[in-house]
């Protein structure tokens, strides 16, 4: 327990002003003298004078190197009693309070800004306002207007006490920071416990966040510290992996005590990964601490020291893996695991070019060597390869291997994913039983930034390219909440080096966030970035945009674009879709119409539409047609559609004809927007707009609104009605309930002309065809193209029968040509084409 | 001005008193740290607490009479060199410590005793 009481305590900010320069001046002269003194002494005759000059030249030498240093370090800090932290100040910290403290004593103001404006001249700041992308330069400016006009008065008294206030938890970070001395950049960290409001404002003006600022710092000192550790060539080509893996090398780092024997023939078909972490000097691991004492738990207990890690690519195993060999060859390990190699089998060399024959014969070699050299941990990367059916060989190689496998002579480490564990190796008791298994989750968040923060650290060095630790959490968020095919950090990993690579090419020397972002969009179909000025204006203008494609229906549009306008300013829900739809009214309204509108405003194309007819999921065997089969014979449509599209609108039609299990399954996809396929494959939806139709007590919105009442009148009883087909708890999850409309006559003229204008500019398009109508030929076809019942759905028949068809005709047979300037007229009820010249 | 001149002559005395303290006595961490750190990279080729710890261990697992002997044998050897190494690397460092904590009082004998 620390009893250590902090204060600062230093006579000299008690001295006056003038005295205060007066000493500053005379040590300065003192040293000057000293210099002197020294040469003079070394370049005299007189043997004395000499020595007494080599005496002098050693305390100067001694003085320089300890310039940059306080008094007394940190790390020598006493755990109890009473800790002057005017000791532990380096100089230049000590420098910039005693500047700012003057400065503040002779033209007043603020204490706080103006240590802040000394503090600016150092690097190690500057570079950490940079990395968060913010000029230091305009935060001077700004600190320097606010002190024009700010006329606060500090005592001596007052000062000091602030000074020691500042210190008490500068030191803190410093000794967090590992740093051994208080420096500059702990005092700029510190002010984020200080509250002081001239500074908050500022600091909130340019968003600087107080809480990264910290982690800038501490990491921007790691920085340096690791320039002065790495030679370019052992640079790592990626953070817990190696540069180098060599194959069947002779160095053997392990097996110091010579108790082991060599293994000749496994070099042949392995990689030693203790081997390559002594080259590599890397190997370390963020996050998966718990799975990582796990496996060494597992290995170094005397029976069945076998464990296989079950996780989907990218989560990070092999890093896991990898550190172990790393802390083998540092001896940071338990006494079991001592000493030993970390051996790495590759199958697929081990099968390569061997017949049935020279394959056991192989495997007993390489197995016996392993027994016998007792200080090998055998890792089988993507061990389910054993059981795979494909080709004989691989049979083989499962009965020969697995046994040995199991005998516990020796531990083993293998790796599997999720679909492949619960298919080869779950159902083959015998193999299972042998192992522990360890599933692997990809890391927080948090973790995947510091990681990535490593990362780009080589990345910078790689490319030469100075990345802000903006951009580095932009990929982390970015990957998270996009890009779901891979885990973290891989996905983030992935996304930033492209970034890098990207902003290279183009000849940028800074990534910045926006930079990412712009990576990002041009893999996705939705915009990530803040909405711009011109995007925003149209997001506040959807309602008339989606008007110009739908006709009437305003309250559905209304509700759609103020859902959509909740998404792109970051204040829908998190964690489910980004909005889920429940369509209700007559056939033919413009319910399938408004999904494809929102399709293409949303995701750029109506192609991004994944549609489910749900009335052929009628019966509760259907569910596997969703979601696909517990064996794998029968793939998911849903599931499926969306790992392929996760950025798309899922239209599923008919709803309430669905099976009640297959509702239910909606429940969860409504909440978390995610969905556990048949093989245990989590699908994303959180990128996908849902849009379930329903005819569902249609007839009553119909009286309802023949009898005068609005959509919001009935709105709350249609709702009540709508439980006879749905769960409550299943409308509960819906973002709106939207109620459509039956078409009035007026409605479906209106629909014509756009069809018409549709058919008229895809004929400009493709054949060049100039075509031209009147209002007969839109009274026309909405005439016949119109049903009370089934609202415009006869209108596309209508429109094809009585336009496409006899146009399609007469293009075919020559009569119109490509250049043709064509007016459509109505003559006794029949439609005409009509060449004319412009 | 009588507490700026007691102020001053504190803080030349104090650079001397820190001067005499690094050169004494935080030296010796420095240099104590530097010799182990040595030793301890030289252990990871020499091995010879693990070496000694396995010192009757058969030789690559040759559990016959021939593995025993020449397992005593070849680690007998390394532990000698080991240790031989060790002791050369301790004594040139306290040599060397020894030479730089008289480096003062040499240089002062110099300068004020023999050439008075």
């Amino acid at each position: 327990m620390d009893n250590k009481e902090f204060y600062f305590k230093d006579p000299f900010f008690r001295l006056g002003l003038a005295s205060q320069f007066f000493i500053k001046n005379i040590l300065q002269v003192f040293f000057i003298v000293l210099v002197f003194a020294c040469f003079i002494f070394l370049m005299s005759d007189a043997p004395n004078l000499f020595y007494v000059g080599v005496l002098i030249f050693i305390f100067i030498v001694d003085f320089i190197i300890r310039y940059d240093r306080g008094r007394l370090s940190l790390d020598q800090i006493p755990q109890e009693g009473k800790i002057n932290l005017k000791n532990y100040l380096s100089p230049k910290a000590s420098e910039a309070i005693i500047f700012a403290y003057q400065e503040t004593l002779i033209l007043g103001g603020s204490f706080y800004l103006r240590l802040n404006k000394t503090l600016f001249d150092f690097q190690e700041i500057n570079e950490a306002i940079q990395r968060m992308e913010i000029k230091p330069a305009e935060v001077f400016q700004r600190i320097s207007e606010a002190l024009k006009d700010d006329d606060e008065k500090n005592s001596t008294d007052d000062l000091i006490q602030k000074i020691e206030e500042l210190l008490k938890v500068a030191v803190l970070i410093a000794i967090k920071g590992g740093s051994r001395y208080i420096m500059p950049a702990d005092i700029f960290a510190a002010q984020k416990y200080i509250q002081d409001k001239k500074i908050i404002k500022i600091f909130n003006f340019f968003q600087i966040n107080l809480n990264d600022l910290e982690g800038v710092i501490i990491f921007s000192r790691f920085r340096k510290h690791l320039k002065k550790e790495y030679i370019l060539w052992q640079l790592p080509k990626f953070i817990g992996g190696f540069a180098n893996v060599f194959f069947g090398a002779r160095k053997r780092t392990m097996n110091r005590a010579w108790t082991a024997r060599p293994t000749s023939f496994l070099d042949k078909f392995s990689y030693d990964l203790t081997d390559s972490a002594e080259r590599g000097k890397l190997g370390f691991m963020v996050g998966h601490t718990k799975e990582y004492e796990r496996m060494i738990n597992v290995l170094s207990r005397p029976d069945k020291p076998n464990v296989i890690f079950v996780g989907e690519p990218g989560v990070g195993i092999k890093t896991i893996i990898n550190h172990l060999a790393y802390m083998i060859i540092k001896d940071r390990i338990s006494e079991t695991l001592f000493d030993k190699r970390v051996v790495a089998l590759d199958i697929g060399k081990l099968l390569s070019g061997a017949d049935q024959t020279e394959l056991q014969a192989r495997i007993n070699i390489i197995f016996k060597e392993i027994s016998a050299a007792g200080n090998i941990i055998l890792y089988v990367p993507e061990i389910h390869n054993l059981f795979k059916t494909s080709g004989e060989l691989y049979l083989s190689a499962a009965d020969l291997i697995s046994p040995l496998l199991i005998s516990g002579d020796f531990p083993t480490i293998g790796t599997t994913y999720p679909q492949e564990f619960r298919q080869f190796i779950k159902p083959n008791s015998s193999f299972a039983q042998a192992f522990e298994f360890i599933m692997v989750e990809e890391i927080s968040e948090e973790d995947s930034t510091i990681f990535l923060t490593f990362s780009s650290l080589m990345l910078e060095k790689q490319y030469h390219i100075f990345i802000s630790s903006k951009a580095v959490k932009a990929a982390v968020y970015i990957a998270k909440r996009y890009f779901h095919q891979k885990p973290l950090p891989g996905s983030a990993g992935d996304l930033l080096k492209e970034a890098v690579i990207s902003a290279k090419r183009q000849g940028f020397k800074k990534l910045t966030a926006d930079f990412v972002v712009e990576t990002a969009e041009s893999y996705v179909n939705v915009p990530i970035h803040k909405p711009t000025a011109l995007e925003a204006e149209k997001l506040l203008n959807l309602e008339n945009i989606i008007h110009q494609e739908l006709i009437n229906q305003e309250e559905a549009v209304i509700a759609v674009s103020r859902a959509l306008r909740e998404y792109r300013s970051g204040l829908s829900r998190k964690g489910g879709p980004i909005a889920c739809f429940l369509f209700v009214g007559p056939t033919g309204v413009g319910k399938t119409e408004l999904a494809k509108i929102l399709t293409k405003i949303n995701f750029g194309s109506e192609e991004m539409m994944i549609r489910l007819d749900m009335s052929e999921y009628q019966n509760k065997e259907s569910l596997y047609r969703l979601i696909g089969s517990p064996k794998g014979e029968v793939i998911g449509l849903l599931t499926e559609a969306v790992l392929e599209k996760p950025y798309s609108l899922v239209l599923l039609d008919e709803f309430e004809k669905a099976h009640p299990d297959i509702l239910n399954l909606f429940l969860q996809v409504f909440d978390d927007g995610r969905l556990t396929d048949s093989s245990g494959r989590k699908v994303d939806f959180q990128n996908t707009i849902i849009a379930a139709t329903s005819n569902a007590h249609s007839d009553f919105i119909k009286t309802s609104l023949e009898a005068g009442k609005n959509i919001e009148e009935i709105k709350e009883e249609f709702k009540r009605k709508l439980v006879d087909c749905f769960r409550t708890e299943l409308l509960n999850r819906f973002s709106d309930i939207i109620i459509f409309k039956t078409l009035s006559k007026e409605d479906i003229k209106k629909i014509t002309f756009l069809q018409l204008k549709k058919i008229c500019f895809q004929l400009k398009e493709e054949q060049s065809l100039e075509l031209f109508f009147g209002d007969d030929v839109v009274e026309h076809l909405s005439e016949v193209g119109y049903d009370s019942v089934f609202g415009a759905r006869p209108l596309r028949k209508a429109i094809s029968n009585y336009l496409k068809a006899p146009l399609a005709e007469k293009i075919l047979k020559g009569e119109i040509m490509k250049g043709d300037s064509i007016m459509i007229k109505i003559d006794a009820g029949k439609i005409l084409f009509l060449k004319i010249t412009l | 001005m009588k507490s700026a001149i007691f102020y001053l002559g504190n803080q030349i005395f104090l650079i001397l008193f820190d001067f005499l303290k690094n050169w004494y006595f935080s030296s010796f961490s420095i240099w104590s740290r530097l010799v182990i750190s040595i030793l301890e990279k030289l252990d990871h080729y020499l091995a010879l607490k693990i070496t000694l710890k396995y010192f009757f261990a058969p030789l690559y697992q040759s559990f016959d009479l021939a593995g025993y002997l020449l397992g005593i044998f070849f680690r007998g050897f390394r532990v000698l060199t080991a240790l031989i190494l060790y002791a050369a690397i301790i004594l040139i460092f306290v040599v060397g410590y020894l030479i730089w904590l008289l480096i003062p009082f040499f240089l002062i004998y110099k300068a004020f005793i023999q050439n008075g």
